[in-house]
């Protein structure tokens, strides 16, 4: 682990929305790394600023103090491209799963023959092969949300952002997509930070586990999952299963349960 | 053959008031010379029909119609769409063009026929220009609307993707407003027929407007009643060829 660079690393990172020129801090000082093939799980109470801790990694807001440095640049400057996955089905609906797995591909460069290779794995592996040509409006939630991963994933992001992304999608869909997605993950060495409110989830997919205080968040606790087994052979419907989830389970209630009742 | 049947059953169900309403006409104009001179009667109708097409050129002036509309239309269109695409683009021109728009917007095109009339002759351009005008803020308006109704979600994603304006426009802007252009095609219709029938209502040589005005002149109601037909006949084309383009270019939209 010693040798496993950081890929994201956040400093001291302060964020406050003006409401009726009344200033109101959403994030009190956050600071942590995220390692190369790391996934880490952000949990924390309603409204406590989980997504919007993900939109200042993924530049979508600047307004901020404090430092975001990716890959050691600072995140303005960061060659490699972001994947995001929304909560909210984010589909083009006048355009089919491949054409809209393709959006990041078309718009960054252009479609290469190995996009056509990956997105053909892609769907293979979230078995979707036969609705390529489908619109978003022809597909279940579940299938919307695998196309919308699917797309996040073929522009082979440096970091994966992941914001409640199954939160839509219902459990037995949620079970499989989650153990697709983390032998992508893992598979590939990509690094990931997923914001949850589903402690079970969190445990399940994460190889750390990052607690945020209510509104101004810190970092109230940092916990670090390990099965004593490599995670790319557990998987996170096994996890769920496994004899020590439920005690990270407890940790981490008792641990958010401050925040979530203050 | 049970397909067939049912498209039997729709025909029927259409056809079903027009015959009714041939009947009812028939029954109310038949043997009373004074309801006859309001109203003709459908063999009046019919007579003055045969006429019209094969001595008093009916197709001629329907098709000098349907090109001033369609002329008008496919202008109004194009400029109403480029200016609501501009108004997106450069957002202060939109918030100082507003108050112009709306007063533009509520002016009756009947008031500005003199106007083209003047500038532009009694010819076809005129009319093709009194059609343009009549279609023009319906699209620009709609087009703007359509541009700004775009998904937040959407320009979010883009965002995230790292589109440029360019792209941002083309892959999720256009497409978002197209159903709102293809709304506004759809009324843009009946306002392009409009604004070319009163072009040639106040001043013409040819077209269904200059027909019905001719013969309304002579109170030859029956006559009156095949330009007004003409009209509708050009008013049922247009709406279908749009409905026909609305199938092809937002396919998936019925899917929703």
């Amino acid at each position: 682990m010693a040798q496993n660079p950081p890929l994201l690393k956040i400093e001291n990172l302060v964020k406050s929305f003006s409401d009726n020129s009344v200033e109101v801090p959403v994030l009190d000082g956050i600071s942590f790394e995220l390692k190369i093939g790391e996934i880490v799980a952000i949990l924390g109470p309603s409204g406590c600023g989980k997504t919007t801790l993900l939109n200042l990694i993924a530049g979508l807001d600047k307004d901020y103090q404090g430092s975001i440095h990716i890959n050691k640049k600072n995140i303005s400057s960061f060659g490699e491209r972001l994947g995001y996955i929304f909560q909210d089905d984010t589909l083009l609906p006048w355009r089919s799963a491949l054409k809209n797995a393709m959006l990041g591909a078309e718009i960054n460069g252009g479609i290469k023959d190995f996009h056509h290779e990956l997105v053909a794995d892609l769907f293979r592996r979230f078995g979707l092969e036969e609705f390529i040509d489908h619109y978003p409006a022809q597909l279940s939630g579940g299938m919307r949300q695998r196309v919308s991963i699917i797309q996040a994933l073929v522009l082979d992001p440096g970091l994966l952002l992941m914001d409640e992304p199954f939160s839509a999608v219902d459990y037995y869909n949620k079970l499989t997509i989650e153990d697709t997605l983390h032998s992508f993950l893992k598979e590939k060495n990509k690094s990931a930070l997923l914001v949850t409110h589903d402690i079970e989830e969190a445990v399940a997919m994460s190889d750390r586990v990052l607690i945020l205080s209510s509104r101004p968040a810190t970092i109230i606790e940092e916990i670090t999952v390990d099965f004593g087994i490599d995670r790319a052979l557990l998987p996170p419907s096994k996890a769920r299963g496994h004899k020590l989830s439920s005690s990270y389970y407890q940790s981490i209630w008792e641990n958010l349960k401050e925040s979530v009742i203050s | 053959m049970k397909i067939a049947l049912k498209r039997a059953i729709q025909i029927f169900w259409y056809l079903l008031p027009l015959f009714i309403f041939l009947a009812v006409w028939w029954w109310l104009t038949n043997k009373n010379v004074k309801l006859q001179f309001l109203f003709s009667s459908p063999g009046q109708f019919y007579h003055a029909f045969y006429l019209a097409l094969f001595k008093e050129h009916l197709l001629f002036h329907t098709g000098v119609t349907a090109f001033e509309a369609l002329a008008g239309f496919l202008i109004g269109m194009v400029v109403g769409v480029a200016a609501g695409v501009l108004l997106w683009y450069w957002e202060p021109l939109a918030r100082i063009s507003r108050p112009y728009i709306v007063a533009l917007g509520s002016l009756p095109v009947f008031a500005l026929a003199p106007i083209m009339i003047v500038w532009f002759g009694i010819g076809i351009f005129s009319k093709v220009m009194m059609a343009a005008f009549s279609t023009v803020i319906v699209a620009l308006v709609q087009t703007y609307k359509g541009a700004q109704s775009a998904s937040p979600a959407h320009l979010k994603l883009m965002h995230v993707l790292g589109a440029n304006r360019k792209q941002v426009f083309t892959k999720v802007i256009f497409p978002s407003a197209m159903v709102w252009v293809f709304n506004s095609m759809r009324l843009n219709i009946g306002f392009a027929l409009l604004g070319a029938f009163i072009g040639e209502f106040i001043a013409a040589e040819n077209g269904l407007g200059y027909y019905i005005i001719k013969a309304s002149g002579l109170y030859d109601m029956a006559r009156v009643f095949v330009g007004i037909t003409g009209i509708m006949a050009l008013g049922l084309m247009f709406t279908g060829l749009v409905a026909l383009l609305e199938r092809k270019f937002l396919a998936w939209k019925e899917l929703t």
